[in-house]
């Protein structure tokens, strides 16, 4: 790299001042590396490096050192990032802190320290990147720099125009414009820093310059100034001089204009816009955005309003980016992302119908407030917020991949221009607001660098490839993040065989990296990803030679780690064959620690890269038999041999010889099929020799040993014969399937077939099978027979019918006998039992043999309908079929449906009663009276329909039956006592209820049911209480106890029972029951709880009756207390004539009593009183006075009552103990309230 | 991603390297298959080969065995892969599988049996016929240390070899006799590189195998 940046930059410098062609064709090139070079054909640029391959070369040595130097922090991986595949370039996941990547620029910034230390130029206010850097200071200073950070020259204003404002390189960077704070615009030639212009009055008057940008015509400059105006400069070189036409485009008086952004087509190469005729602009307020074109004529494309914070500035950057459609169709397009607050959107802009239309995309919304927004590339912007935290957000997501604090860069800020301050504060209060975060021309971006301008240092923020992720990571050891995103990477590039090439080199050399690497750390821990990262690029090569080697060299964990990990991928079926050193090393290791784990590998591998020595002789020593099998029939294309080897490893005995068995089964079977094992298709080739030399084998006269060694007592047809011992059901099966193969179904086979029997019947002899599995045979054979694939042999059949027809088979359960039974019927069905014996015969036979179903085929056969009821009846499995019938046949005479109907009847209904019943009802309803005698005159061996449990449980569930006729006929029936107990309890005649059930329990014939009896009519009892009267429920218990006590069995009821009792039943009667009635052999303990229990209550009887009492005691005496108080309280009346008679009172006779009503306090005679109660027949005694008069509180009533004191002689009237009236209506009543109320009302008084 | 696939080294060791498993010009691999009739010894021949070692009875081998050994010449290092087939008849239907993407072969004979000579011979026709063109064969007449009683004459099995264009030797397992020699001169006539940078160790076609290179056999 070194040799290739200094001719390149240095050269061309140096010799060719005039002509930067080359490295603006360079420059050009930046921003599209991302559109694929292969889909745009754009020729791949090795030949000069461009500025940010120069800046990112020195970035990566300064990278970590530059930070902590500078006291910076490291960009610090911040939590919510995005975990989305195709976020990134070639795709990341997530930030990790890899993606951004911070740099300060020492050169330049210890420029700038000495520019302002020993020039006095002040702090930088402005900066400009292109093929230069310039920076402004606030003296007016212009320093450019060139790549390397050289100072190219420096400009001193001399005219006092204050601090340098804003700074813009033209689109080839050989001229760059500066303007100043107090409105100075100059237009210098980069090479050489002169001054070609110097325009003093070509924006408003007595303001500051904000923005000064070139447009897309290399001759049109804008001009943006404090008062919010924007101007465009038309530089012309007229005869040699230059001059400069300016023009108002937009008045600050209309809204002010913040930003200005141009649209620079730039980067397009050698494509053509439709765009690029015109020189289009975006321009923002503080309320709107624009997008307008300046040529060829000024004309507003598009408005939209812009709402955000006032202190914050709209924020504009334009970038060309590769849009995909959703009809599939792919332009690159400017997209212009405009910005407020915490808002960013984004527009398309393009040409559609020769009109420039805005096309809305999306909207992203931020945490927090933004100062800038910047795109870096097309697939991602950067912004600083207000907090001076970089963002880097992804646009295809919305989400922010990764943030970095940037708050010790010390963030130049443009306030004071917007406020103007250098020309005196002549801007709107709303401009100096909004100003205060202004930063426009200190944060700027370049391709995908973001430049941060200090006060006097220069920062960037760069935005690291794919590549240099992995590098980067690589760098910091995290190696699985490496893997993780270098995968990821590859991955997402399945569409672009290009990109997907260069990716798999760089994992290559990812790996080359890890492996050189591998020695210092064991990086155990990423072993995984890598070996994943080479099994899915596919370079499986490097993993076995290098990576193998390296790992054996260090240590053998991680080499055994290695091979954990390949197993798992052989698992995973992610790799087939492996290297054989790998292969052999595997079968080591997992032969020492898990030789089953190492069978399933081995079935998953290719056989070619097994050593197959080491792997056969491994098998065969810890019987791995599936991967004995496996290698045999793949690798040596040798079939009978695990047939020779194996069968006769075969027993019954141990769970592994099961195991060879049933695999041996499936082999064989596997194998006649054509089929490989444990997978896949014999090839066609060899399949029918395969099956052929199985087939031969398993039915060879002689084991192979046995042709060398003479072992005399080995019987012939060892092989076969294993298996049938193994499990001759599943063998027949085999040979069964075996049998409906192609080969089987020529005459040749056919002869295959009978030589296979016969093979069969000669080792399936009684002396060397069981019943049982002769039995198996014979109905195989029968099978085979009706199925046509056996010749028919009268022998063959005379011998299977032999044994279908037995009588009596020892041990026979009942499936052998349904597939004995089935066996003989399908060959009947088929016709093949005809040639040696008579349908008669058969049937005899079958009967005697009990085989019902057969019996039945046969009548059906033979027309004779008559019993054929009777084989249905006598096959318990056939039930079902047996009303199926019935239906099927009803309406035929012939059949006799009826009779035979009749003649089972009973039977029937004990198989089905529901059905039956369904069947009678339906088909012959005019004859169920018939069948009903029939079924009573049978009544004698009575069988119930129901058992009693069932009726009781139907009376229980049901509602709504009389129960006088229900306690009829249920006491008819006789034996359902139960179900007449419960009809009398519900009908609540307990009594009754209670001597059945006494008789019950005498008539209980064993303990148990006795004591449960007793239980039941303690129960009965118990819930008797409510409506039983004492006397008889007393009476009830003691007949129970009386015949329980006696009982010695039932001592164990006595005692519950006998606290059951206690609660209903005088306690002093009890104790006299069971004294008299107790044996003798009776202990105390029995009746101890009872007499304890006595004794308990009656002291908490007592107790209840002291406390009752005591309560009395206190409540006479507060009634009394409370009269005591009433009788002294004082009365008031209003007046001293009565009421009633308007006499005096007390003036009259002696005998007049006085009555003064306590709550008015009117009084009157008693006399007069109860005249007029006579005369208004009134009982109570309002005061006539309250009542005479409408009362002026109708709802409370006048004192109803009064106390009667007579002095003289009130012995007959009332005892001085008699409680107050009012006190027994409060007592009656017993609201609180009232009492209140009461109390208040004094009863009247007698007066004298 | 201005400098994306061509930042780094990528482009620098993507000239370095060839993508084929050969990272460096100083190593090579090669596949090397013994062939032969069974109980000729070729098992002995690579154990001996490879560990150094003999056995009086070696086990028959099932299939094919696999080891591998790294020998020195000159300044490279040769990786052989070697493949054992097994003799006997019945596998003899997996030889073509491992000597299809061979390099090298040997094909061993017993010196005291004429059958395992004319055994031998068809085997070379078989490589000649079916395996690559560019195989480098060997023919091995073992077990010399009972010349003896041989059966076949030096000469007859020299005249065959120079005939069929094969390397030949007389070896012996048991005493080591040859046994690194034939498999260095093997190595020697393997081309280097696969012609990517013929560094003049390319084919010599007389390749002189009697003249005895430094023997530094290193692990």
């Amino acid at each position: 790299m070194a040799e290739l940046k200094a001719p390149s930059l240095q050269s061309l410098l140096d010799s060719d001042r005039g002509s930067t062609d080359s490295l603006l064709a360079e420059s050009l090139q930046l921003d599209f590396d991302d559109l694929d070079d292969k889909e745009y054909a754009i020729p791949p640029t090795d030949v000069l490096p461009s500025l940010e391959a120069v800046m990112s070369e020195f970035d990566t040595e300064l990278d970590s050192d530059v930070a902590s130097e500078l006291g910076m922090p490291m960009p610090t991986p911040s939590p919510s990032l995005v975990g989305d595949g195709d976020s990134m370039r070639a795709g990341g996941v997530g930030g990790g802190g890899s993606i951004m990547r911070y740099t300060l620029l020492h050169g330049i910034s210890s420029q700038l320290s000495s520019a302002a230390e020993r020039v006095n130029a002040g702090a930088a206010s402005c900066c400009a990147v292109a093929a230069y850097i310039a920076v402004g200071t606030s003296h007016g200073h212009i320093l450019n720099f060139d790549v390397t950070q050289t100072l190219r020259w420096a400009h001193q204003d001399k005219h006092s125009q204050g601090s340098v404002s804003s700074l813009a390189f033209n689109g080839d960077s050989s001229r760059l414009m500066a303007g100043y704070a107090r409105g100075l615009v100059i237009v210098m030639d980069t090479q050489t820093g002169d001054a070609l212009r110097e325009l003093f009055e070509v924006i408003t008057p007595n303001t500051g310059v904000l923005h000064v940008k070139w447009t897309s015509r290399s001759s049109l400059a804008l001009c943006a100034d404090a008062g919010g105006s924007v101007w465009s400069l038309n530089f012309t070189r007229k005869l040699g001089i230059r001059g400069c036409q300016s023009r108002c485009l937009f008045s600050g008086a209309r809204g002010e204009v913040c930003a200005i952004e141009p649209l620079l087509m730039e980067g397009l190469g050698s494509r053509r816009h439709e765009l690029d005729q015109y020189c289009i602009v975006a321009l923002a307020t503080l309320s709107k955005y624009f997008i307008v074109t300046v040529r060829p004529r000024l004309r507003v494309i598009k408005y939209h309003s812009l709402q955000g914070p006032a202190d914050c500035l709209p924020l504009l950057a334009w970038h060309l980016v590769l849009i995909q459609a959703a009809d599939a169709t792919r332009s690159v397009d400017p997209v212009l992302v405009v910005g407020r607050g915490n808002q960013l959107f984004f527009h398309q802009l393009f040409v559609a119908n020769g009109r420039i239309t805005l096309l809305y995309l999306r909207h992203v919304q931020l945490q927090s407030n933004l100062l800038s927004a910047h795109w870096l590339g097309p697939k991602c912007v950067a912004s600083l917020d207000t907090s001076e935290v970089g963002h880097l957000i992804d646009v295809r997501s919305s989400k922010e991949m990764e943030c970095m604090d940037m708050a010790n860069a010390g963030l130049v800020y443009n306030s004071a221009q917007f406020k103007g301050l250098a020309t005196g504060g002549n801007v709107s209060p709303a401009f100096a607001l909004a100003g205060t975060n202004a930063c426009y021309n200190s944060i700027v971006s370049r391709g995908t660098q973001l430049y941060i301008l200090g006060n006097h240092s220069l920062h960037i923020i760069g935005v690291r490839s794919w590549s240099e992720r992995i590098s980067f990571l690589v760098k910091n050891h995290r190696w699985q993040e490496a893997c993780q995103l270098a995968l990821d990477g590859y991955l997402n590039s399945t569409e672009r065989p290009r990109k997907r090439l260069q990716a798999k080199e760089r994992i290559i050399q990812l790996f080359k990296e890890y492996i050189s690497n591998a020695s210092r750390p064991p990086p155990d821990y990423c072993l995984g990803s890598i070996i994943n990262c080479m099994i899915v690029i596919g370079e499986l090569d490097l993993l076995w030679s290098e990576l193998w080697e390296r790992l054996q060299n260090t240590s053998k964990t991680s080499s055994e780690l290695f091979l954990q990990h390949i197993s798992e991928h052989i698992e995973q079926e992610s790799i087939h064959s492996l290297n054989p050193i790998i292969s052999q090393a595997l079968v080591e290791f997992w032969l020492n620690r898990n030789p089953i784990k190492l069978e399933q590998l081995i079935l998953k591998l290719d056989w070619l890269s097994l050593d197959l020595n080491q792997v056969l002789k491994a098998v065969k020593r810890h019987k791995l038999y599936k991967a004995q099998i496996y290698l045999n029939t793949q690798a040596l294309n040798d079939y009978t041999s695990p047939l020779t080897e194996l069968l006769p490893l075969v027993t019954t005995a141990g769970l592994e010889e099961r195991y060879l068995g049933n695999c041996l089964l499936v082999y064989i079977s596997s194998c006649l099929a054509g089929r490989g094992f444990p997978s896949g298709d014999i090839p066609l080739e060899h399949r029918h020799q395969v099956k052929h030399d199985v087939l031969r084998c398993l039915t060879s006269q002689h084991s192979r040993d046995k042709e060398i060694a003479d072992v005399e007592e080995e019987l012939p047809y060892p092989y076969l014969r294993t298996l049938l011992k193994f499990d001759t059901r599943e063998t027949l099966n085999v040979i069964n399937l075996a049998f409906q193969e192609r080969e089987f179904s020529n005459d040749l086979g056919y002869s295959y077939r009978k030589r296979i029997i016969n093979l069969l019947l000669e080792i399936m002899t009684p002396e060397n099978a069981t019943w049982a599995e002769i039995g198996c045979l014979l109905n195989f054979i029968a099978q085979q027979i009706s199925q046509q694939c056996l010749p028919c042999d009268k022998h063959l059949l005379e011998r299977v019918l032999s044994y279908l027809a037995q009588e009596h088979i020892a041990n026979e359960s009942s499936r052998q006998h349904s597939e004995r039974e089935s066996a003989w019927h399908e060959l009947l069905s088929q016709n093949c039992l005809n040639q040696i014996s008579s349908d008669e015969e058969q049937l005899q036979l079958a009967k005697k043999a009990k085989c019902y179903y057969v019996e039945e085929y046969l009548l059906e056969k033979m027309k004779s309908y008559d019993h054929i009821l009777d084989c249905y009846i006598k096959n318990p499995s056939r039930h079902d079929m047996m009303f199926a019938y019935m239906e099927r046949h009803v309406q035929e005479p012939e059949r006799r449906i009826y009779d035979q109907l009749k003649d089972n009847l009973r039977q029937m209904l004990d198989i089905n009663a529901q059905q039956t019943t369904r069947l009678v009802a339906l088909h012959y309803p005019e004859r169920i009276s018939e069948l009903i005698d029939l079924l009573s005159s049978q009544k004698d061996d009575a069988k119930y329909l129901f058992t009693p449990e069932q009726i009781e449980e139907f009376l229980r569930s049901h509602e709504g039956y009389r129960l006088d006729k229900a306690i009829e006929i249920v006491e008819s029936c006789g034996p359902l006592k139960r179900s007449v107990i419960y009809l009398y309890e519900k009908q609540e005649s307990y009594a009754k209820a209670f001597d059945l059930s006494m008789d019950m329990l005498r008539e209980a014939d064993s303990t148990n049911q006795a004591s449960k009896e007793a239980q039941e009519i303690s129960a009965l009892l118990g819930r008797s209480v409510k409506t039983l009267p004492t006397a008889q429920l007393e009476r009830c218990w003691f007949s129970l106890l009386q015949y329980i006590l006696p009982h010695q069995e039932l001592q164990s009821l006595t005692k519950s029972l006998l606290h059951e009792a206690s609660q209903h039943i005088d306690l002093h009667n009890l104790v006299q029951l069971i004294m008299q009635t107790h044996n003798v052999s009776s202990s105390f303990g029995d009746i101890k709880d009872l007499l304890m229990g006595m004794l308990v209550s009656s002291r908490q009887q007592t107790e209840a009756l002291r406390t009752a009492s005591e309560i009395l005691c206190q409540d006479l005496h507060k009634d009394f207390v409370e009269q005591q108080k009433l009788s002294r309280r004082g009365l008031w009346i209003t007046s001293l004539r009565c009421s009633i008679c308007r006499q005096r009172l007390g003036g009259g006779a002696a005998d007049s009593t006085v009555l003064i009503m306590g709550k008015c306090g009117h009084s009157v005679h008693e006399k007069c009183l109860i005249e007029r109660q006579e005369e208004l027949k009134e009982d109570d005694e309002p005061c006539p006075r309250c009542a005479a008069m409408p009362a002026p509180l109708p709802s409370t009533p006048s004192p109803a009552s009064h106390l009667r004191l007579n002095d003289h002689h009130d012995e007959s009237r009332m005892s001085p103990m008699r409680l107050p009236c009012p006190s027994q209506h409060l007592l009656s009543q017993s609201s609180a309230l009232e009492l209140g109320a009461l109390q208040l009302k004094a009863p009247p008084r007698r007066f004298y | 991603m201005a400098t994306t696939p061509r930042s780094g080294g990528a482009a620098g060791s993507g000239a370095a390297q060839r993508p084929n498993g050969t990272s460096q010009n100083k190593s090579c691999q090669f596949k090397l298959v013994l062939l032969g009739e069974s109980a000729v010894g070729k098992s002995s021949l690579v154990l001996r080969f490879v560990k150094g070692q003999f056995h009086e009875y070696q086990e028959s081998t099932i299939g094919a065995a696999f080891l591998t050994q790294t020998i020195c010449i000159e300044d490279t290092v040769v990786k052989f892969e070697i493949w054992d087939t097994a003799g006997q008849e019945r596998y003899h239907s997996l030889a073509p599988m491992y000597y299809r993407g061979a390099q090298a072969a040997i094909v061993v004979y017993d010196i005291q049996n004429q059958d395992s000579f004319q055994r031998a011979k068809t085997w070379v026709k078989e490589l000649h016929k079916q395996a690559s063109p560019n195989i480098v064969i060997a023919l091995a007449g073992n077990k010399a240390d009972l010349s003896n009683i041989r059966v076949v004459e030096f000469d007859e099995a020299k005249q065959y070899a120079e005939e069929n264009g094969l390397l030949f030797m007389e070896t012996s397992a048991k005493t080591g006799m040859n046994v690194n020699d034939i498999f260095l001169a093997i190595a020697k006539k393997l081309p280097k590189n696969d012609g990517a940078n013929n560094q003049g160790t390319s084919i010599r076609p007389n390749g002189n195998e009697t003249n005895r290179p430094t023997n530094n056999c290193c692990k």
